[in-house]
């Protein structure tokens, strides 16, 4: 392999004698042109792919393909071939300048891979053997960010207000889970009027008056057969339908809401659902009044999906007709 | 100014002044720069002659009540507000439970890097560097999701990073640059502290050329 600078200095890029050159006008001629192209082609993607590596100060990658693409410029007597090699030649240059950069004349050189290993064992996270695998716990980056804010010189704290900045920046739509309770009944009936007028497909309503009746109906129906308790998860538990359970207890808690059934726990600490009479002394004769002698509680139900999976599993639903039957039926 | 202002009484500017406050501190949630058209919009309106003398007296107010500095930084066409800790930074900052560490972590990664690199660093190089940390320009990331959107559109938009594309270069190449906000919310100096004792190094002054750096920029701002 030639010494590319020696090389460098003895050689004369005339123009004049390449364009002097009687030019050989044969198929043999034109093949070995375009080689040549192909050549430098093949050239300039290699080295785009590798700029990573060819510009790092300690590779020679660059002057090795700097003296490769030389040896292909002797033979190249078209201008195609010649604008090829200016093509990598720019490349090169640019590559030159970033390596130039890259060079360190410091008392202690900064090499960013070696900065990057030592964030890495300062997150608590290692760096195995092949440098393949990079294992950050997974507080690391907290314990970076928390480290490094002592180096900021401002750090401001910005207003998070509770309910929501006077502007919509950050839409906090609450998720409408069926288990939020009475503070969400009254955006529901304003959501459902105008979906009750001008949608009729029965399956996009959520909790129509209709629904909730229908609960009702059942519960009372089953409260008049049998005059006990009913278990509140035996009663909103749908095996066949996660998201109809979750109706359920929606459905249900606008019922206790409404003061038309209640929710206790039993002996047992089972929740379990009872219809108030309308009738009894209990209930003062305002409409609104306090339901029983118990003061009214808020109480929120979360039910995910494995622990629908754990009820049917516990009550033996599985297969099991549910209390109240999903709607469509 | 438009000869149809109307002066605004006492009380008004109060409440506007309040707004603005109110305003930016919300603003800096998101921690993008609030222009001064963003303030007319949301809060002066019909007021807009006054903004001047609005924002004094909001600046007056922040400073008073909430220790931060109101700062327009950026050249004529792209100027924009953000606020400035004014409080002498304590130890007592470093043991608040910020909920934005990871990022923070982040963002000092880069800043560092691109610093301790000279002030600049390619596309290339910045990424291949963050491979280190398990980061991949096109991958997913764990903690922060989609990470070439973080950097290059978030910190780009809040002023921590500043995105060059370099001309004549075809695959196009850019060039990373600390943002305007950079400057403001730490220093070459502190970022040198950092990788000094990062390096157990005994002194900043090690690294020559990023101290002399360093050092420049003291004198600049004092």
């Amino acid at each position: 392999m030639e010494d590319p600078t020696s090389e460098d200095e003895g050689m004369s890029y005339d123009d004049a004698s390449v364009l002097s050159v009687a030019v050989e006008d044969s198929p043999r001629a034109r093949a070995r042109q375009l080689q040549l192209r192909q050549n430098y082609r093949k050239l300039i993607d290699e080295t785009q792919l590798n700029k990573e590596e060819l510009v790092k100060p300690d590779s020679n990658g660059l002057m090795e393909n700097i003296a490769k693409a030389h040896q292909l410029f002797k033979e190249v007597n078209e201008t195609r071939g010649a604008a090829l090699d200016s093509k990598f030649m720019t490349l090169a240059v640019t590559l030159g300048a970033q390596k130039t950069n890259l060079l360190q004349t410091d008392l202690v050189a900064f090499q960013p891979d070696e900065f990057i290993a030592k964030l890495v064992t300062c997150m608590g996270g290692t760096v195995s053997e092949e440098k393949d695998e990079i294992d950050i716990p997974e507080n690391g980056w907290n314990v970076l960010g928390q480290k490094t804010a002592t180096y900021f010189t401002s750090l401001t704290p910005a207003l998070h207000p509770l309910l929501g900045a006077f502007e919509a920046i950050e839409s906090g739509k609450t998720n409408r889970q069926a288990t939020q309770r009475n503070k969400e009944k009254e955006t529901a009936a304003k959501v459902q009027l105008p979906k009750e007028l001008t949608n009729y497909k029965d399956d996009k309503k959520e909790a129509t008056p209709e629904e909730i009746e229908r609960v009702l109906h059942i519960i009372n129906t089953f409260y008049k057969d049998d005059p006990s308790p009913i278990d509140y998860f035996e009663l909103v538990v749908n095996p066949e339908s996660y998201g109809h359970t979750i109706e359920n207890i929606f459905h249900l808690a606008f019922l206790v809401k409404d003061g038309l059934v209640k929710i206790f726990l039993n002996e047992n600490g089972l929740p379990v659902v009872e219809p108030v009479n309308i009738r009894s002394d209990d209930i003062s004769p305002r409409k609104k009044g306090k339901k029983a002698k118990k003061a009214n509680n808020q109480v929120i139900v979360s039910l995910s999906m494995d622990e629908w999976y754990s009820i049917i599993d516990a009550y033996q639903l599985k297969g099991k007709q549910p209390y109240i039957p999903s709607p469509g039926n | 100014m438009s000869s149809s202002q109307r002066n605004i009484d006492k009380s008004e500017l109060d409440r506007k002044v309040n707004d603005v406050v109110h305003l930016m501190l919300i603003w800096e949630q998101r921690k993008i720069p609030i222009k001064r058209a963003d303030i007319n919009k949301h809060v002066l309106k019909e007021y807009r002659h006054a903004f001047n003398e609005v924002m004094k007296i909001t600046d007056k107010k922040l400073q008073k009540v909430f220790g931060l500095k109101l700062l327009e930084i950026g050249e004529s066409g792209k100027r924009a507000y953000i606020l400035v800790n004014m409080l002498e930074h304590s130890e007592t900052q470093q043991m608040m439970n910020w909920n934005d560490n990871p990022k923070r972590g982040l963002l000092f990664t880069v800043l560092s890097l691109i610093f301790m690199c000279g002030n600049s660093m390619t596309d290339g190089t910045f990424w291949n560097a963050l491979k280190g940390l398990g980061i991949e320009k096109d991958k997913p990331h764990p903690e922060f999701g989609d990470v070439k959107k973080l950097i290059t559109q978030e910190f780009v938009r809040q002023w921590y990073l500043e995105i060059v594309k370099l001309p004549n270069c075809d695959p196009p190449q850019y060039e990373y640059k600390w943002g305007l906000r950079a400057y403001h919310e730490t220093s070459k100096m502190k970022i040198l502290e950092f990788v000094t004792s990062l390096y157990d190094k005994s002194s900043v002054m090690v690294w020559k050329s990023q101290y002399q750096d360093a050092l420049e920029e003291q004198r600049k701002t004092i």
